[in-house]
């Protein structure tokens, strides 16, 4: 099967050659030969008719593209024809995808991109810890001893606390619970 | 009789088949059929251009502009594939004719030898 684009041309180039082939017999004939032998002559004269409209194709310079095209073509119609191959090849890939497209867009979000703040590789994070536990969980810390750590401070330029909570937006049937944080002023 | 002939054909020099084409077509619009005969009969029946030179060859022509080509119905109803020289073609012809003539000049002057000149 060619692509449609090539049809039409290729079936030009075989009226061509054909054309010059009954020419090329009903000359011999007209000289007086036997249709058999001006048949016979003129195949000899031509060769292979294959390779001369394969050789005149590629002159029309866009063989790379319809042997490509060839190629998809072939390559679907294998495809159709191994139907639960394809539909495990498909699935697997589709997963694979998807998969490695969430722990990207999770990477992104927490390591790679930026936090909203102006000098933002500056900022740290403290919390406190339960040594009860081993490894020492991370632990919420009391008002008073924020309080303490942004009074006393000498290395860090500001200290802000915040705690994660929800919220109900909007009232009756145009409410929403919304997840959010309380955080203090100077962020 | 096929070998005979076979070895008095001559093959055609590398790149003289464009300037024989254009040569051919220069009094008026041919098929490739026209052309291999007009190039076997004005050559003295010496020159069989191969149809898978020729095709190869027309179809390059007109692709770089040289030749045009249209589809003419002939006189027994067979669909040709008729060619005509452009413009464009006309100068392709002129340059190469004149680099044609230069070549053979120059071989024919080695060929005659220093003796040509003494004479």
């Amino acid at each position: 099967m060619r692509p449609v684009w090539r049809r039409s041309r290729h079936s030009d180039l075989d009226d061509e050659i054909t054309a010059h082939f009954r020419m090329a017999v009903a000359d011999r004939i007209a000289r007086g030969e036997s249709p058999e032998d001006a048949d016979r002559a003129a195949r000899r004269e031509f060769g292979n008719v294959t390779l001369i409209k394969e050789t005149t194709c590629d002159m029309w310079g866009w063989r790379p593209l319809s042997d490509f095209a060839q190629d998809v073509v072939y390559a679907s119609r294998t495809l159709r024809k191994a139907r639960s191959f394809t539909l495990v090849a498909v699935a697997t890939l589709a997963l694979g995808i998807g998969a490695n497209a969430a722990m990207f867009s999770i990477t992104n979000a927490v390591l790679l991109r930026p936090l909203p703040f102006p000098d933002a590789d500056r900022l740290v994070s403290l919390s406190g810890a339960d040594m009860r536990r081993t490894p020492a969980s991370p632990m919420g810390v009391s008002w008073p001893d924020f309080f303490d750590w942004r009074a006393r401070t000498a290395t860090l330029a500001r200290v802000s606390a915040y705690r994660g909570t929800d919220f109900t937006v909007g009232t009756g049937a145009d409410g929403q619970h919304l997840a959010g944080a309380v955080v203090s002023a100077g962020v | 009789m096929a070998k005979m002939r076979a070895q008095n054909r001559i093959e055609l020099l590398q790149g003289t088949l464009d300037l024989l084409v254009l040569q051919t077509l220069q009094w008026g619009p041919r098929h490739g059929y026209g052309i291999t005969q007009a190039l076997h009969t004005e050559s003295g029946e010496v020159l069989q251009v191969d149809t898978g030179s020729l095709y190869p060859a027309l179809h390059r022509l007109e692709r770089q502009g040289s030749i045009a080509a249209e589809w003419k119905t002939s006189e027994n109803n067979q669909r040709t594939r008729v060619y005509r020289l452009t413009p464009a073609g006309r100068k392709q012809l002129a340059a190469a004719r004149s680099r044609w003539e230069q070549l053979s000049g120059a071989i024919a002057g080695i060929l005659r030898g220093p003796l040509a000149t003494r004479r």
